[in-house]
């Protein structure tokens, strides 16, 4: 945006829902989604911490499908190392949740923005990218920065959207907003 | 019900050389703020742009860095007295660079804030060792944010900053 042109200010980027999490929560379900048709795209905002079992992947699952019907990619930060990876797997992973066995400030929530595109498409599989992170107390610095992408390899349109976690339970004060955005 | 938000709420568009720009008075109407900048610099190194929240310039921001810099990638994380947006911008008259900050959280008083941040600095192909920048930063204060302080270091005439506001 230059100088001259008009600030970016989307009329079309509407929240449709938010859970706030006050009882530690296995999993939290965005449902109905084929009740936004109006939309295009979604986009998920949330703010997570998990209980002392927290497993340490955040899941993104579509339609409650549970099978090898998903691929990831990702590079992080972690302290001085950076690296990537790429998997097929049973979810996207999603960055960074805040686990309550390692981190000891009970204020820290890891954070991510999680858009997902052409949710509600017929004819192409949906893809997922997302930002995310967090930093532990010093000196830990095992946790970190990530950008992720992946796919749900189907073409049905996505009705439904669960986040959890490998094991364990999201804490209270956890926070997950839904948005859309009209294409 | 949908409730249509990403609102606008603060901008500023220089008209003549400054070091820094602060939103004030910012209101706890939403939950995450979203703060965008294109900046050009007079400057010829010196330091990088950054954030301070509520003035505060205490050892109170932890954050995790990566970093893209045309040949390789490198990781980094530290403590410092503001929310870094890039370690190795090129300060250069020539060349411009913009950031987006997801500001998660800002009005609630019982989180820390985390700051989502992406930096971005292209330069011609004789120029590499600039790049991408994603910065991942807690600010260690359960405060609401009020007001934002953006450090950019001879941000010259038409740079602009807009602010934004997220209802969750």
């Amino acid at each position: 945006m230059l100088a001259g042109n008009e600030a970016y200010s989307p009329t079309d980027f509407d929240l449709l829902q938010t859970t706030l999490l006050s009882t530690s929560t296995a999993s939290v379900t965005f449902n109905s989604l084929n009740s936004y048709s109006a939309y295009k795209h979604l986009q998920i905002r949330m703010s997570t911490r998990g209980d002392t079992n927290w497993g340490g992947t955040t899941y993104l699952r579509m339609n409650s499908d549970t099978g090898t019907n998903y691929s990831r990619h990702h590079i992080g930060g972690y302290g001085s190392l950076v690296n990537g990876g790429n998997a097929s797997a049973t979810f996207i992973a999603l960055p960074f949740t805040v686990a309550d066995s390692a981190e000891s400030a009970s204020q820290a929530f890891g954070a991510s923005v999680v858009d997902i595109y052409d949710f509600a498409s017929t004819s192409n599989n949906t893809t997922v990218r997302s930002f995310g992170g967090t930093r532990r107390t010093p000196p830990d610095s095992s946790a970190g920065v990530e950008i992720r992408s992946g796919a749900w390899l189907n073409t049905t349109a996505v009705t439904s959207l669960t986040i959890s976690g490998s094991s364990g339970l999201f804490l209270s004060g956890s926070r997950f907003s839904l948005y859309g955005i009209k294409g | 019900m949908p409730t249509p938000t990403h609102d606008l709420i603060a901008s500023s568009v220089l008209d003549s050389q400054v070091d820094s720009v602060t939103f004030s008075s910012i209101s706890g109407s939403y939950r995450d703020l979203i703060l965008v900048g294109v900046v050009k610099t007079a400057a010829t190194g010196g330091p990088s742009a950054n954030l301070r929240f509520n003035s505060d310039s205490g050892s109170n921001y932890y954050f995790a860095q990566m970093v893209g810099n045309g040949s390789t990638a490198s990781a980094t994380s530290s403590t410092t007295t503001y929310v870094e947006l890039g370690t190795n911008l090129y300060m250069s008259s020539d060349f411009t660079y913009n950031f987006i900050a997801q500001i998660m959280d800002y009005s609630v008083t019982n989180k820390h804030k985390t700051v989502l941040s992406r930096t971005n600095q292209a330069l011609d192909p004789l120029n590499s060792g600039r790049g991408a920048n994603a910065i991942a930063t807690r600010w260690v204060s359960t405060s609401a944010i009020t007001s934002i302080t953006i450090n950019v270091y001879q941000a010259v005439a038409n740079s602009t900053f807009y602010l934004y506001g997220i209802a969750a």
